[in-house]
């Protein structure tokens, strides 16, 4: 043989050895901190892989909560991996036949998620371990379940509440007054909340808002929910019929309309997009650019961090006259088990005790309330949250919903942004110009609800029609499908 | 390139020309020295409406002497104080909660000011422990002759004067501001519950306060750590050079064979070769996908190199033409001396190719360093990433975006390929003519 | 017979790598695609016979129909000009002045920029607030009012005196300058030089560049569409409208964004034309100089047939392209405001990995296969009339 073809065998075979002696990661060997601390136990332990989502102080909440779990125990050590994405990287991984031991999603992924059969049912390992339904508060267990089967538990849960800017009502105290409305009282309807909008707005010379008395796009997850503060539904909870163009809906999309106008379209894109999110002192509430907004349990602990000294306060969002309340959206990140993962049994420990023992840990550290009914009473001394109570009292009100698990909840809520930002962006000040000709002020505003109405009505029924579509398609594929409890 | 000198335009023609190209090039390089700049600023400077055309690209900052020393510092608040009512910086000697304290300066000013360890007001019911200092005015709440610190909720605290600030006569505004730290520059730092930090402030007349340009190269490790840099560079440089000699090695071999050894079916072949550039990556996506999990290789590098290893359609194309081009004789007389056809490609083809192979190379790791969607669907652990997917999941971390950061880490991350570019320019422009001239 | 076996073989040994991509990694998954394309098929699960179901669903799918839209919309405003920027700038590049490799380096930096990092940073730069783009709009457009506050008078200061002031007369002279340069009343010393008389009516052209904008401000101000005042601080990634806003089939401001992103990367393309231009020899350009053709002539009908082929390949592997385009939209929009930036490749990898329906992907991408196969025929007809290889 001569030189060259030594040397192409030599090198295929250097490829092959480098490909065959490639290893995946270890996870005990990227965490030298925690192993100097847990050496003696470390090899005797089963690693579980977490993937879980949060930063700053939240992620560290969390990482809290996995280390009490490793030190209460020497059989199982769980390594938390903050992750970005983490649904969209969990269902690649679940795909890929490589998923973790235990993941934390969001609700609405517990569907797809289960339809796929990327999480293992949980009601059996629950009745095992004692887990059981008054545990929770109902709401919170129900957005785990689908079709009889308990797919994720919640971890940090979450209801919704108004914040509002005390300084703006105080400084404009005199206005209100002026217009019939206490400024020591929050709106306790929406068209109550109407008019204290229209006396806190503030514009510039050349219409640009300064203020913005009420601002329904943040924080911007659930535009889908708008419909229930009115009375209406997404989805019809006994016969699974899709209800999007329900009367109560196309109102409160009509009303959603009527800031945009407010505001106008192009100045507020300007005027948004200086905004940080939730977690940054350039937030639009926190910086004092909006006096009222709509931001779940999480937000007092962000305000406090970054701007310690603002006074605002938090009363439940007030519904639509005649529209029985208070009333919130309930949500919240789920945990669960991926099927063929590597360690069920440790899996469902750690999930177990996370259950019994870790969300309360969690939530009084995130600053949260929790989805469990009773919490043990070191669960309130000295929680961190000063508003907490706003939210305990929503979530166990008995007209605080959830938006019931479909097979289509996924492509609803993308239907349902969608339909949001063309409702808000529709120009509507160019279409029915003639029409709104001479009008300023509510009375403008009232117009401009009145003319949206058609729009919004067509926006909705398309979207309706588009999920029932697919909703039924999908129950039709699922006759060829085994089940998914298999 | 260079054009005798009489062929050349008249000047005002070619400073025509040299205008237009060099504001083309001011436009082109623009958005990378927007990118160095916002690498070099910190956060809340990314974060301001810049008022001149050096607040684009430089940071402002602040200068004051606080606590005996000068200080980088931030502007916190402005107070407009009434001219009658002086402040006081005092210590309390007991502790008391953050709640307790409310102080009123009157409606247009602070109706509640205290300034704290940051850290601690993180964590809620904060506590003011003795040591801190404590922002008071005369009137309501501190009485400097008995040393008492009245607060809000009633309580009378015992306290020492550490300073009186009287307000200017004129009524200039004062400011309070507070030490910054170049670490600050990290959102993430701050805020996180397990690191104490304190900060010295102050309440200063504007006129103390000097504004200078801010350049915080710190930028540049605090960003590099949160994206976990060496590690991504490592596994971005591995695969890169598992692709290229795969590429090589591969295409020097097809493109060969199809250039000049015969056997049946050779025309066909090649032209369903050319073919195959037509088919989009999305097609061959999910069924390549699926095929690798079933051979347990998702999770791992390899999807991501061994394709490489059996040829792609481009470099094949190009090297057959390029093979096409090369004087047929010496070919013929090394074969005439024996040798196989392996020993003609290494001894007498390679040597003549080196431009073409060098670029072939060359592609190729531009192609791999700057790959997402691959490493996206199969790579899944975070230590495994590689540099594009590390600065994606930098950028879609909760919470709010830190440009600079981010920057700093775009800058960086580009900046190996221009300097292999400049290095290796001569093969790069030949290389991208000969793609062009031989489509 | 031995010996030709043997060089089959060795023929068949050199491409044999390739040979069993094309079976496993091309062939096979084609063909998977294919057969998946006519089932049921959640990842996690097995494929379930369906039948054309998934292609009866896609004549119907809004969704995709959005997403096609989009991605015809963005290849119908950025190859041609794309390949118009290209040449323009390739044609500067050639043009005789020192410094012609300092300058292509410059074009061409921008394409070495890896794609996160492009999608990461023209993010910060669209950001509508504080992005560089927006800054420097609002800086171009003090300028143009200060230009137009030259001839007009906006913002009535002095009333009585008018909207048009007298200075607007200096705006004639361009016109002017341009119809003596292009007309018969050329004086003699000039028409000797015909550079003279390119540069003349350079500055000419550019002269009535600068009026149009003068007038056209003033025109804006006086009070025209709401959307043309948008371009103070336009929205970019977040704003889905149409631009011009009385076109609906417009490409959204979001795919304007991306548009403008794609731009920056002409600089690769530019260095191919560059090359092929240099290839093409002065004498046709000697030979049309003695017959008295101008710029326009030289150009149309000399450069651009020598370089049709690159224009060919450019335009084929942009279509291409175009379909396969992934990272941007992924990282920049997610699919953009109202689905307004979800190309097609966005929507199948959606598809497949986010809702769980491999088999409806697969129908979509082979709907994408047929597509760009149709488009790449038409390419080649359209061109054979208009494309000149030289010496083939």
């Amino acid at each position: 043989m001569r030189g060259v073809h030594v040397g192409l065998a030599g090198l295929i075979v250097a490829v092959f050895l480098i490909a065959w002696l490639e290893t995946k990661p270890a996870l005990e060997d990227f965490d030298p901190v925690r192993h100097a601390a847990f050496k003696d136990t470390w090899n005797q332990r089963v690693h579980l892989a977490y993937w879980e989502k949060w930063g700053s102080f939240e992620a560290d909440a969390c990482q809290k909560m996995v280390d009490t779990f490793n030190e209460v125990q020497n059989e199982i050590f769980v390594h938390y991996l903050r992750t970005s994405q983490v649904d969209r990287k969990a269902m690649l991984a679940a795909i890929g036949r490589d998923p973790p031991d235990v993941v934390g999603l969001w609700n609405s992924n517990v569907v797809p998620f289960a339809e796929g059969g990327a999480l293992m049912p949980l009601e059996g390992l629950m009745k095992e371990s004692g887990l059981t339904r008054d545990f929770y508060i109902e709401n919170y267990l129900k957005l785990g379940e689908f079709e009889g089967h308990v797919w994720a538990l919640p971890t940090a849960v979450m209801t919704m509440a108004l914040f509002y800017n005390k300084e703006h009502f105080r400084s404009k105290a005199a206005e209100l007054r002026a217009a019939g409305l206490d400024p020591d009282r929050v709106p306790q309807t929406i068209e109550e909340l109407d008019r204290y909008a229209d006396v806190l707005n503030e514009f510039e010379a050349d219409g640009t808002p300064r203020i913005m008395g009420f601002l329904p796009t943040e924080p911007g997850w659930f535009n889908h929910t708008w419909g229930y503060y009115f009375g209406g539904r997404l989805i019809d909870p006994e016969t699974g019929r899709i209800t999007t163009d329900e009367t109560a809906n196309v109102r409160a999309y009509a009303w959603i309309k009527r800031y945009a106008e407010t505001y106008g379209r192009e100045k507020l894109l300007r005027f948004k997009s200086g905004f940080g999110t939730f977690d940054s002192p350039f937030n639009a509430f926190i910086e004092g650019r909006v006096s009222m907004e709509v931001q779940g349990v999480w937000f007092p602990m962000f305000i406090r961090r970054h701007r310690p000294q603002m006074e605002f306060g938090v009363a439940p969002f007030p519904s639509a006259a005649g529209v029985p309340g208070p009333r919130s959206v309930m949500e919240q990140d789920v945990i669960g088990i991926p099927r063929h993962c590597k360690h069920p049994k440790e899996a469902w420990k750690f999930v177990c005790w996370v259950q019994k023992e870790g969300i309360a840990i969690l939530s009084r550290l995130q600053g949260k309330n929790t989805a469990i009914r009773n919490p043990p009473a070191w669960f309130h001394q000295g929680h961190p949250n000063l508003e907490l109570k706003v939210f305990e009292d929503l979530a166990l009100a008995p007209e605080s919903f959830i938006v019931p698990n479909t097979l289509v909840g996924q492509e609803y809520r993308d239907e349902m942004n969608r339909a949001f930002e063309h409702i808000w962006n529709w120009p509507v000040e160019l279409e029915k110009k003639s029409a709104l000709e001479g009008l300023t002020g509510a009375a403008r505003q009232a117009k401009i609800e009145a003319l949206c109405r058609e729009e919004v009505a067509r926006t909705l029924a398309e979207v309706r029609q588009e999920v029932q579509r697919q909703l039924d398609a999908k129950i039709a594929r699922r006759r060829l499908q085994p089940g998914s409890a298999d | 390139m260079a054009a005798s000198d009489e062929k050349r335009g008249p000047w005002y023609l070619r400073a025509c020309v040299h205008a237009i190209l060099a504001t083309g090039a001011l436009f082109f390089l623009m958005p990378l020295v927007w990118m160095m700049a916002t690498s070099l600023k910190p956060l809340s400077e990314t974060m301001k409406y810049p008022e001149s055309a050096s607040d684009v690209f430089f940071g402002v900052g602040h200068r004051a002497t606080v606590d005996g020393r000068r200080h980088e510092v931030i502007l916190e608040r402005e107070i407009k104080p009434a001219p009658d009512k002086p402040f006081y910086v005092v210590r309390p000697r007991e502790a008391f909660s953050a709640g307790e304290l409310w102080l009123t300066f009157g409606p247009e000013t602070w109706t509640k000011f205290a300034v704290f360890n940051l850290q601690e007001l993180g964590q809620m019911n904060a506590q003011v422990t003795p040591e801190m200092k404590v922002l008071a005015d005369e009137k309501n709440r501190f009485d400097p002759g008995a040393g008492v610190l009245t607060l809000h909720s009633g309580r009378k605290v015992p306290a020492e004067l550490v300073r009186r600030i009287d307000p200017s006569a004129d009524g200039s505004p004062l400011w309070v501001v507070r030490e910054w730290r170049p670490a600050d520059t990290d959102m993430r730092e701050v805020g996180s519950t397990d690191r104490e930090v304190t900060r010295a402030w102050d309440v200063l007349p504007a006129s103390r306060i000097t504004k200078t340009s801010r350049v915080i190269p710190e930028n540049y490790p605090i960003a590099l750590r949160r994206v976990g840099f060496l590690r991504s560079l490592i596994n971005t440089l591995f695969l890169c050079v598992m692709t290229v000699a795969g590429a090589v090695i591969s295409s020097v071999l097809v493109g060969y064979g199809f250039a000049f050894l015969e056997f049946k079916g050779r025309g066909l072949l090649f032209a369903i070769t050319v073919a195959t550039m037509m088919i989009p990556f999305a097609i061959t996506m999910i069924p390549v996908y699926l095929l690798y999990r079933d051979l347990g290789w998702v999770g791992t590098f390899k999807p991501l190199w061994v394709t490489s290893w059996f040829g792609s359609a481009f470099f094949i194309f190009l090297l057959r033409q390029f093979f096409l081009g090369l004087p047929k004789d010496l070919l013929d007389a090394a074969r005439i001396d024996g040798c196989t056809e392996l020993e003609i490609l290494w001894h007498v083809v390679v040597p003549l190719s080196r431009p073409a192979i060098a670029m072939v190379a060359l592609f190729t790791f531009l192609g791999t360093w700057k790959d997402f969607m691959g490493p996206l669907i199969y790579l899944n652990h975070p230590t495994q990433f590689t540099l594009s997917l590390s600065l994606q999941a930098f950028y879609a971390e909760h919470g709010g975006t830190p440009w600079h950061l981010l920057m700093a880490a775009s800058t960086v991350f580009s900046l190996p390929l221009i300097i292999l570019f400049f290095a290796t320019m001569k093969t790069f422009i030949r290389g991208i003519a000969m793609t062009g001239i031989k489509g | 017979m031995a010996a030709s076996l043997r060089r089959h073989l060795t023929g068949y040994g050199f491409i044999l790598p390739w040979l069993i991509a094309l079976v496993l990694f091309i062939g096979y998954p084609f063909i998977a695609g294919f057969y998946f394309s006519f089932c049921d098929f959640p990842p996690l699960k097995s494929p379930a016979f369906i039948g054309l179901d998934n292609y009866a669903e896609l004549l119907e799918d809004a969704k995709f129909q959005r997403s096609l839209g989009v991605t015809f919309i963005y290849a119908a405003v950025a190859i041609p000009l794309g390949v118009v920027l290209a040449i323009t700038l390739a044609m500067f590049l050639n043009a005789r002045i020192r410094g012609q490799s300092f300058y292509r380096v410059i074009y061409y930096i921008p394409h070495l920029i890896p794609t996160v990092v492009v999608a990461i940073l023209w993010l910060w730069i669209f950001n509508p607030k504080f992005g560089l783009l927006n800054i420097v709009l609002a800086g171009l457009m003090n300028l143009a009012d200060a230009w137009t506050g030259l001839f007009f008078g906006l913002g009535a200061e002095t009333p009585g005196q008018g909207f048009v002031r007298p200075e607007a007369v200096a705006l004639l002279a361009a016109p002017a300058l341009a119809a003596v340069s292009m007309g018969r009343l050329v004086p003699q010393w000039v028409r000797r030089r015909p550079e003279l008389k390119t540069f003349l009516a350079s500055v000419a052209a550019a002269g009535c560049v600068a009026a149009l904008v003068a007038i056209l401000n003033a025109a804006l101000h006086f009070g025209l569409p709401v959307d043309a005042k948008n371009l103070h601080s336009p929205g970019w990634l977040a704003d889905g409208n149409p631009l011009p806003s009385f076109a609906s089939f417009a490409p959204s401001w979001a795919l304007w964004a991306l548009i403008v992103m794609s731009m920056w990367g002409v600089g690769q393309m530019a260095v191919i034309y560059l090359a092929k231009l240099q290839d093409v020899p002065v004498e046709l350009y000697e030979a049309a100089d003695i017959d008295g053709a101008n710029w326009a002539q030289k150009t149309w009908q000399i450069t651009v047939p020598m370089i049709s082929p690159v224009i060919l390949f450019n335009v084929v592997m942009a279509i291409i392209g175009t379909f396969q385009i992934f990272a941007e939209p992924y990282i920049m929009t997610g699919g953009g405001p109202e689905d307004k930036t979800r190309f097609v490749a966005v929507f199948v990898y959606d598809q497949a990995f986010q809702y769980q329906r491999v088999g409806y992907a697969s129908a979509v991408a082979w709907v994408l296969f047929l597509m760009i196969v149709a488009l790449t025929v038409l390419a080649f007809r359209v061109s054979q009339k208009r494309v000149y290889y030289a010496g083939r």
